[in-house]
């Protein structure tokens, strides 16, 4: 054990960073806790107030979120002059659904002479009219600005060339959008250090800091590897924080996302809780993971695109599980879910609710499943059949807030924008939407940010309440406390059992209930074992389970609403896809201690409930 | 009676004077594959007793899961395992954070300290073809590398060095050789190799027989001390003594 020591740990984990503002230090602790002893709210003034260590950062834009969004919104506001500092979660090129480095598809607009508006019209038709159009236009358009190819080729990527003639392969294919693999967000995420952006990986948000002027103004978090506490102060703030996918998976094993522990709702769960209301929370874009060997997640890699010849997909009698396909006018990802989804319902799916693949079709065209194959076989000398049950697993979700404009600015949060893939997680073209969204948000944020002399005043007394709740779980001994895995994993469980892509109402409402339960009667028991600070994962845990429960509860509600299929949310209750009636919104939003959900009117500005009902083909679970 | 007997290795350095290794009993589980893999038996440890670990992806593309098996550096989702005892412990030479979670940040500040931005002498505008058997067999493969730095902890020149010596590390290089390959870029990335010590590399091959990517990373930093060697780049003796 001669490598390790004391002084190796003092190096590898040091208490704050040296450009740190360290306010708080222990003499001045004894205010705040006196003022508590009398039963009074406390009023925090300032850092010092706090009653804690915390290390203070300053910054024109904070972004929240090292993905693809975070890292190329950081990116964007750095070369328009203003100073950027990211908060990841994970460590860095290797966090959140980013952070897998699939081989990601480079799905761009930068090699066609789209402006944007052609792109826009295939992501409305992709996304099954769910679209806010108004900000989806400006994203795609700066998708186009981004020139996120070069971006790529630039930063130390080497994208996707064709087999044949070797040239890339977004050159001469039809259509807006190309998608090459090869965006690999470890290389990304060195060239934004590689520029000279401070990075802070392993540190958790708790909350985003909204002022008394209702004006977001940086955020509170804490540092993973040692559980000290920062509070960021920025002109603007960047919400890049991914998915909740994570609400579908437990301890990564079986029945798991295909997504990453980060992603669990921390954004959308701040968002709510500042009355941001969220649309299309129901939405739950899906992709395919080979189920044998137990051991691994091996993604398809966006399945429903990848597989050019749908006639290898088959149920379990070898039947093509797409033999509705000459009746449907284009196959999408959606369409493909909701077929596959419909093998399932009428019991013809595999023993662990998948379809059967015939990769001999597929081995030498897809360059994801290519390699997937051979590292099964070389890594763990597995070799896989010609026919590979692969299961459905929820990689993204589509929810977002409304309203923001041409500028990803949210409505409700002056100076909050936000950064995501939305809807267009479809088709496994999630870059698209986020790099496209990064791209804007980088822009607008950063404009904001220059026309603010000021840093806006930190509303401390906010901070104080996260941080004393976040420690407060970690030194809780509740009576028969409920270890905090085990609790995200009855979270977890509790949304997979009615809220999986197939729904129906008694579902639904049963997860609703179970949900509702744990958050009344479980909660208040989380316990976190160990008492550490030091890279405590039961107490990340802990902090976790409120988002998951959060989006799980926002979801169900959703889910509710809409009385159709469409998507992969696919209603056995409503099994019907409807054009006529649904081309709506379902909107989410939490007040006063409350859901409430509705419907309402989707504005179509650019591409028209007409030309949606003519393009999008009701392939419902019935049709 | 467990199938496993999974020793493992324990150090807060917050509160803990020296690591220690704790012996736990885990079930065999698997499926017809018949394979059960390290980072299965790791969340079974879990279950029992609270672990500092870190994974994602359970299918060796996240990099997150990097340790040693029975001393072998590697990802722990994808190291099959049998019955009988097993040791778990962080990758050697690194800062440990918690039990098996190491800082790796040191040996990634050396992967930013490479710059592999494409330099040309007009602005980029275009990509250009690449052949085959180059894009599919090498760089392809260079884009895998999940900068595990299982590399960094058996290379011996770096575990004699330090971070600090002459040589950047194994895939450090791997970004210079990825820009050597590519007939885009315009500077003189041999050059850049030679400064960056590719000649204290002695292609020992060990940083090969643990590469998840399976990136022939000596064989790669071989051909290219052969063309610096031919370009008469290798660095001489010393021709003076310099007191």
């Amino acid at each position: 054990m001669g490598e390790v020591s004391r002084r190796d740990f003092l190096k590898g984990a040091g208490l704050v960073g040296a450009s740190a503002a360290v306010a708080g230090l222990a003499g001045c602790s004894g205010s705040a806790s006196a003022n508590s002893d009398k039963g009074a709210t406390v009023a925090a003034e300032s850092a010092a107030d706090l009653g804690r260590d915390v290390a203070v950062f300053e910054t024109d834009v904070l972004i929240i979120g090292g993905g693809v969004s975070g890292l190329t919104a950081a990116r964007k506001a750095a070369s328009e002059g203003q100073s950027v500092l990211i908060v990841d979660k994970g460590p860095i090129g290797h966090s959140g659904t980013s952070g897998i480095n699939w081989g990601h598809d480079l799905a761009t607009n930068d090699w066609s002479a789209d402006d944007g508006s052609e792109s826009l019209a295939l992501w409305v038709i992709l996304a099954e009219g769910m679209s806010d159009q108004v900000y989806d236009l400006a994203m795609c358009q700066a998708l186009k600005r981004s020139r996120a190819s070069l971006v790529a080729e630039q930063s130390g990527m080497i994208l996707q060339r064709d087999d044949i003639t070797g040239e890339p392969l977004g050159l001469n294919v039809p259509g807006p959008i190309t998608s090459p693999h090869g965006f690999f967000v470890r290389y990304y995420a060195q060239h934004c250090k590689r520029a000279g952006i401070p990075i802070h990986e392993r540190t958790m948000v708790l909350d985003i800091l909204v002022n008394d002027e209702g004006v977001a103004s940086g955020a509170v978090a804490l540092d993973l590897r040692n559980g000290t506490a920062r509070v960021y102060r920025a002109k603007t703030t960047v919400l890049a924080t991914g998915n909740y996918s994570w609400i579908a998976g437990w301890n990564g094993i079986k029945p798991c996302s295909i997504s990453s522990p980060e992603n669990t709702g921390d954004g959308h769960r701040m968002l709510l809780e500042h009355g941001v209301a969220l649309r299309d929370m129901e939405q739950l874009p899906c992709d395919f993971v080979q189920w044998t060997p137990l051991a691994t997640r091996q993604g398809m890699g966006a399945m429903g695109c990848s597989i050019v010849n749908y006639q290898s997909v088959y149920d379990k009698d070898l039947n093509p599980v797409t033999a509705d396909l000459e009746k449907v006018a284009g196959v999408t990802n959606s369409s493909f879910m909701r077929m596959v989804a419909r093998t399932l319902v009428n019991g013809k799916g595999t023993e662990n609710g998948g379809v059967l693949i015939d990769i001999s079709d597929v081995e030498h065209d897809d360059r994801y499943y290519r390699r997937c194959a051979e590292n099964l076989s070389r890594a763990l000398g597995y070799e896989s059949p010609q026919h590979v049950e692969a299961c459905p697993e929820q990689w993204e979700t589509a929810a977002r807030p409304f309203d923001m404009g041409n500028t990803g600015e949210v409505a409700e949060v002056p100076s909050l924008f936000y950064a995501a893939v939305g809807a267009g997680a479809w088709y496994g073209l999630g870059f698209w939407g986020a790099y496209g969204s990064g791209y804007l948000a980088g822009e607008s944020s950063a404009a904001k940010a220059a026309s603010i002399s000021e840093i806006p005043s930190v509303p401390w007394e906010k901070a104080k309440v996260a941080l004393d709740e976040a420690y407060a779980v970690l030194e809780a001994e509740p009576e028969n406390g409920i270890r905090a895995s085990e609790l995200m994993k009855s979270v977890q469980i509790a949304y997979y059992d009615g809220l999986s892509f197939i729904r129906d109402e008694a579902g639904i409402q049963a997860t609703l209930d179970e949900i509702n339960r744990i958050e009344a009667e479980d909660l208040p028991k989380v316990f976190v074992p160990s008492k550490s600070k030091c890279f405590n994962t039961e107490w990340r845990k802990a902090l976790e389970i409120k988002s998951l429960i959060k989006c799980a509860k926002g979801t169900g509600n959703a889910a509710l609403l809409r009385k159709e299929t469409r998507g992969a949310h696919c209603r056995t209750d409503y099994p019907k896809m409807d054009n006529a009636n649904w081309l709506v919104a379902t909107k989410v939003r939490f007040s006063e201690g409350a859901f409430q959900a509705e419907i309402v009117d989707n504005d179509m500005p650019y591409i028209g409930k007409d030309i949606i009902t003519a393009s999008v083909f009701e392939s419902g679970l019935e049709f | 009676m467990a199938d496993i007997t999974a020793k493992v290795f324990k150090y807060d350095p917050s509160v803990d004077d020296a690591p220690t290794f704790v012996t736990y009993e885990v079930d065999w589980v698997d499926d017809e594959s018949g394979i059960m893999s390290a980072l299965q038996v790791l969340h079974a440890v879990n279950e029992q007793e609270q672990l500092g670990y870190d994974w994602c992806c359970h299918s060796g593309l996240c990099n997150r899961c990097s340790m040693r098996v029975d001393g072998k550096a590697g990802l722990a989702c994808w190291t099959p395992i049998e019955p009988g005892e097993h040791t778990f412990e962080p990758l050697a030479g690194f800062p440990v954070i918690r039990d098996l979670v190491v800082d790796k940040s040191d040996a990634y500040d050396k992967l930013v300290s490479v710059d592999v931005s494409i330099k040309t002498s007009s602005p980029m505008t275009t990509a250009k073809a690449i052949d085959f058997d180059l894009y599919w067999n090498t760089l392809e493969r260079l884009n895998m590398c999940r900068e595990c730095m299982c590399c960094y902890s058996v290379c011996p020149k770096i575990q004699e060095e330090g971070l600090g010596g002459r040589f950047v590390g194994p895939t450090a290089m791997m970004g210079i050789a990825q820009r050597y390959l590519d007939t885009e870029d315009e500077s003189d990335r041999l050059a850049q190799s030679v400064y960056a010590g590719i000649f204290e590399c002695d292609l020992c091959g060990e940083c090969n027989k643990v590469c998840p990517a399976y990136i022939g990373i000596a064989d790669i930093i071989a051909k290219m001390q052969e063309d610096a060697e031919a370009r008469g780049l290798k660095p001489g003796e010393t021709p003076y003594e310099l007191y």
